[in-house]
């Protein structure tokens, strides 16, 4: 009698388990596809998604390659949004090895923190997310969402 | 070419850790050669990730390189002869029964699936930026991470901190494939799952002489939703699944070694232990963990001295990372403050909202379904089994848990609901396999008579 109580409870857990699992389990197991098979498989699918730019990091770091590398890169993420703040982790990444800074920015610190950077020894400032202030020249933009200023552009006059 | 430094790369893995495993294998036994390679995948990573970063130290390029593949050749070289003098067989196994087989089929169905699928995602946020940007970036300068990436504050979100079991075996891989390939990297996170879930199907089938049970429990370990369809989970290329793997491995080997007395078990449970506070900051905790419930068990079985001896390794391991961290200074930690009594009593009334919040993520069955549930009767299970092993599985599951929801306490984030939100299901995770462990032993209902074990 033991033996069959103990068979029933666990057949009846395990068929419950399966069957609140399956709806998620299942779908997951079956979305997207294998490949491409590329070294920048990740990076470059993000950047897709995020930029709509393809082969975002190769075209990333050949940009990055016009900048003086004794300087630093300073790069402005909007603070609580994930897009933004994801998307100043990935060019921090595709940066080295150079030396990044990464400021978190306000609506009410953005022209501070602006302020700051111009001041300071920084070779580029990328807006991840972010509008660059009108004044800004010589911005290149890299897909929809990342703005690419050389420091001598920052200077409003 | 690509392809063949990759296999390269894991067979030089593979042959440091088969080296290992052979010699920790006492004299005239018969080695389960799933065992070999499932054990010997998990302490190749170690031995070569450890290699590359004490050589790192001295060593870049290709020296490094050599005298990393030179140790794990010798290691395999060793290793066959220790095998060819001990007379130690190797065997499989067959299953027993049409039950059996059928559970067995489905069971490397199940794993070959997995780990196809674990290929069709992209590494996950932590996957890419704590652990493959360490590799990455050491593999561009030539196998050692630079000192300035310790103390970099604009490169603090990859957690410079982090352990480098992970990072150093996808560098390892990178440096025979000629290439930071973020692709092909994404195949050794299944092979942490696959190793681990038929290590759990070894260890059920042993402690209770019911092949079939351990076979179940690890067929059933994938629908736990967050463990196959979560952030965190095998797809995305996290440590929490290998951490988690790990853990259950150790105790595993713990178990076996009281169980049936045996000196492999010990050292296997030691060795694995090595690797947990290597593979994540908060493997720390679960090291602690079985550390103390093997020097408990050790005192109650009056063994108390190979008990310490296997801890040992581990707490070397964990202070030379500390004072490594401190000579490079590296940027602090920021999402836990100093823990101290009097931040203790201001912070505790944070205690209420924690366990609010811990119940919710437990009952959440988009991602656990009711997981917890069968824990928790498995819990019941073990605990009116009344016997040392069960208790200890037992303590596993809750110690970790309680801890864990402790530490929240001391959170630094500015809203530390926020912080409990966003990574307890992943310091859930890391008892999952540990869980299976326990549904399998209640399932099975019954204990393997000492001396036998349903896989040897």
């Amino acid at each position: 009698m033991r033996v069959y109580l103990h068979a029933g409870l666990w057949c009846v857990l395990f068929a419950t388990f399966i069957a609140l699992s399956i709806p998620t389990v299942g779908p997951a197991l079956l979305e997207n596809r294998i490949g491409p098979i590329n070294p920048n498989h990740s990076t470059d699918s993000y950047l897709s998604g995020l930029t709509h730019v393809a082969n975002g990091s190769d075209l990333f770091v050949r940009m990055l390659e016009t900048l003086p590398s004794d300087k630093s890169i300073a790069i402005l993420v909007d603070a609580g949004n994930s897009p933004s703040e994801f998307l100043g982790m990935l060019v921090a990444y595709l940066s080295w090895p150079r030396d990044v800074q990464i400021v978190k920015v306000r609506s009410s610190t953005y022209a501070g923190e602006l302020e700051a950077l111009k001041r300071a020894s920084v070779g580029a400032i990328v807006f991840c997310d972010l509008e660059p202030p009108t004044w800004v020249r010589g911005a290149t933009h890299f897909g929809s969402r990342i703005t690419f200023v050389a420091a001598e552009f920052m200077d409003p006059n | 070419m690509m392809l063949l430094g990759l296999l390269a790369g894991y067979f030089t893995l593979f042959s440091a850790g088969i080296g290992c495993v052979l010699v920790l294998v006492k004299p005239s036994t018969r080695l389960n050669v799933v065992e070999l390679a499932c054990l010997s995948w998990l302490l190749g990573v170690g031995i070569v990730s450890l290699l590359l970063w004490l050589g790192g130290i001295v060593f870049s390029g290709l020296a490094l390189q050599s005298l990393v593949t030179l140790t794990c050749l010798v290691l395999g070289f060793i290793g066959w002869m220790v095998k060819k003098r001990r007379a130690i067989h190797f065997s499989l196994p067959r299953p027993d029964g049409s039950l059996e087989w059928i559970l067995a089929s489905l069971l490397v169905i199940e794993l070959v699936a997995i780990f196809f699928v674990s290929l069709k995602h992209t590494l996950g946020w932590d996957g890419l930026l704590n652990w493959e940007i360490k590799a990455r970036y050491a593999f561009f300068n030539s196998g050692v991470l630079p000192r300035s990436y310790y103390s970099s504050y604009g490169r603090a979100f990859s957690h410079p901190e982090y352990p480098l079991a992970i990072p150093f075996t996808e560098l390892w891989l990178y440096l025979w494939m000629g290439a930071a390939h973020q692709f092909w990297i994404k195949t050794i996170f299944p092979a942490f799952y696959i190793s681990g879930a038929l290590l759990v199907t070894l260890f059920i089938s042993r402690l209770t002489g019911k092949r079939w049970a351990g076979l179940t429990a690890s067929l059933l370990m994938p629908f736990v939703p967050f463990v196959t369809a979560s952030p965190g989970g095998v797809i995305v290329g996290y440590a929490d699944i290998f951490l988690s793997m790990a853990y259950v491995v150790a105790l595993g080997y713990l178990l076996c070694s009281f169980e049936f007395d045996s000196p492999f078990a010990l050292l296997a449970y030691g060795s694995v232990l090595t690797l947990i506070p290597w593979i994540k900051s908060e493997g720390m905790i679960l090291w602690s963990v079985l550390a103390v419930i093997g020097l408990v068990a050790g005192f109650v079985r009056h063994r108390l001295r190979p008990y310490s001896i296997a801890i040992l390794p581990g707490l070397v391991l964990i202070v030379s990372w500390r004072l490594y961290l401190r000579a490079l200074h590296v940027v602090p930690a920021s999402d836990f403050v100093r823990p101290s009594l009097q931040l203790l009593s201001s912070n505790l009334v944070r205690v209420p909202s924690i366990g609010r919040i811990a119940l919710a993520e437990l009952t959440d069955f988009g991602l656990w379904s009711i997981f917890w549930l069968l824990t928790i009767v498995a819990i019941v299970y073990l605990v009116t089994s009344r016997t040392l092993s069960r208790l200890v599985v037992t303590l596993s599951i809750l110690s970790p848990v309680v801890l864990y929801l402790l530490a929240y306490v001391f959170s630094a984030w500015p809203s530390y609901t926020a912080h409990i939100t966003s990574s307890l299901p992943r310091l859930l995770l890391q008892v999952v396999p540990v869980g299976w462990l326990a549904i399998g032993l209640a399932l099975a209902c019954s204990k393997a008579e000492p001396g036998k074990s349903a896989f040897d």
